[in-house]
């Protein structure tokens, strides 16, 4: 088990009863799309450029956001 | 009497108006394809005594002169997750198990108040957080043209009443495809739309800032209605030309389908060319990562909100929704925060490809229903899992907020249906109706019926 999905199982077992290993394929999954998703961002949104309300309800019309 | 509900709405209500048949004649039919189907287990409970009770009322009504339109008599179905004041409502769990609603939901009493009768609640995955609808406490539905395989989900139980007609429209509720899913596996049409659109009050929420309720029909021009009557907003007056209709079209992205399905969008597309439409191949940044962010975010909204029951309750859910809920407690805040902000940079991409074309259109899955237990399906050299294939194409709309429509475009070599998935601009909702019932106009899909039904 590495550091992260033990970190992970940390957190959850701290709220609720947990089975680590019916969980650890979850947890494994899970990191990896959240790297791809915070690799992308990183790329997307350069912090030098990113307004304060970028990340806010899609619902927010994005594109006046953003000029 | 049994095929009095294979018409659309408008149909239907012209007939009954001509007194060809009466509210109460469709009411019974519909129950009776209800308990000719009941192995699909598409219902949890009938509110068969109301709804006769209410079937003659709005006869009654009508003989004197109260014509309250085309919803009016109405059979539809809403799913379980779906309050309807006095009666329970579980979303699908043992959690919620025996709670009855206090008020109706803000679309039941739309529905009502344009003269619908609300015939039962139907079958979902528990809590709207999984796509097979193949519940622990409520027992499996099955799909619509194959027993043995899923109606896709979480809006299962309302996929199949629509396509075995035991009602002539239902509600589901939307996160991340329940709607459009369901609609695909089963040869219906079903509408998701845009996040805001329709009030999900007396819902019970999957995750917030994704959810959305909306309907499920045989025909798309019964969705719109649906729609106008939970909106107040009008359907087109007249099915739109499509001469010079401007489809944005993902080029390899929509290609990893089974071949059938690749035959279907194909055949599609040649189609809305023939009529006129011009088609444009579009190209996003960061789409592989779209599926990645849907999953974060629906793993951590639902885990904060089930967080008092996962401390206290844990063992009364079923294995696998447990299973993600914990998983979600897992999520990190700015795991949770890039993935919201990935969705921003993809509903900024999508608003601008939208001044290039009118609509998206991408297969609603990339492939038909899969048999009940199956985890894997094979694409080309490549196995994918179902619940990643289920998010692919779904994903673009959920996550960009945008309104999106999957509606029956062909049968693969088993004789299941394959949907496509039509994805519109803020507000385009009625446009995505009116376009498939363009298409509806000149094939039959959508007025097939399996093959169980008339047993």
């Amino acid at each position: 088990m590495n550091d992260l999905i033990a970190a992970r199982l940390a957190l959850i077992s701290h709220a609720t009863p947990t089975d680590g290993a019916l969980l650890l394929p979850l947890l494994d999954d899970c990191g990896l799309r959240a790297a791809g998703v915070t690799a992308f961002a990183a790329g997307y949104f350069p912090p030098s450029l990113l307004p304060a309300t970028a990340w806010v309800s899609p619902l927010h019309p994005v594109a006046a956001i953003m000029t | 009497m049994d095929n009095i509900v294979q018409f659309s709405m408008q149909d239907t209500g012209r007939r009954i108006r001509a007194r060809q048949f009466s509210f109460p004649e469709l009411l019974e039919a519909c129950l009776a394809r209800e308990a000719a189907t009941r192995d699909l287990n598409a219902f949890n409970v009938l509110y068969s005594e109301q709804a006769r009770r209410v079937a003659q009322a709005s006869q009654i009504l009508l003989e004197q002169g109260y014509d309250l339109g085309p919803l009016q008599g109405m059979p539809i179905a809403i799913k379980a997750n779906i309050a309807l004041a006095g009666k329970e409502m579980h979303a699908g769990s043992r959690i919620l198990a025996g709670q009855l609603a206090q008020q109706d939901a803000d679309v039941v009493r739309r529905l009502k108040r344009a003269g619908a009768i609300i015939i039962g609640s139907t079958n979902m995955h528990e809590f709207a957080w999984g796509g097979t609808t193949n519940n622990p406490h409520y027992g499996a539905s099955g799909n619509a043209w194959d027993v043995n395989r899923i109606p896709a989900g979480s809006s299962g139980g309302s996929g199949v009443a629509a396509a075995v007609r035991s009602a002539l429209g239902a509600l589901g509720t939307d996160t991340g495809g329940s709607i459009r899913l369901p609609a695909a596996m089963n040869g219906v049409t079903g509408l998701r739309p845009g996040v805001g659109r329709i009030a999900t009050d007396g819902i019970f929420p999957l995750a917030v800032s994704l959810d959305t309720v909306g309907p499920l029909a045989g025909y798309a021009e019964d969705c719109a209605l649906i729609y106008s009557a939970l909106t107040g907003s009008s359907a087109p007056a007249a099915l739109p030309d499509l001469g010079g209709l401007r489809i944005g079209l993902l080029g390899e992205y929509s290609e990893q389908v089974q071949p059938d399905v690749a035959h279907a969008y194909d055949e599609l597309i040649d189609w809305f060319r023939a009529a006129g439409a011009h088609c444009v191949s579009l190209r996003f940044s960061g789409l592989e990562q779209a599926v990645n962010a849907l999953v974060l975010i629906n793993m951590a909204e639902p885990a904060a909100l089930h967080a008092p029951w996962l401390a206290e309750r844990a063992d009364e859910y079923g294995e696998d929704v447990r299973l993600l809920l914990q998983a979600g407690m897992g999520i990190t805040a700015v795991e949770y925060l890039q993935a919201q902000r990935f969705r921003t940079a993809l509903r900024q991409q999508m608003l601008q490809k939208f001044s290039q074309v009118d609509v998206i259109l991408t297969p609603t899955l990339p492939f038909t229903a899969p048999l009940k237990g199956q985890t894997q399906v094979r694409i080309g050299d490549k196995d994918d899992s179902v619940l990643t294939g289920n998010m692919r194409f779904n994903a673009l709309a959920s996550l960009a907020a945008l309104p999106a429509l999957s509606f029956p475009a062909g049968f693969d070599r088993n004789g299941l249906p394959i949907g496509m998935q039509l994805i519109g601009p803020d507000g385009g909702e009625q446009r995505l109706m009116a376009i498939a019932g363009r298409f509806q106009q000149e094939n039959d899909y959508h007025r097939r019926t399996p093959v169980m039904v008339t047993r």
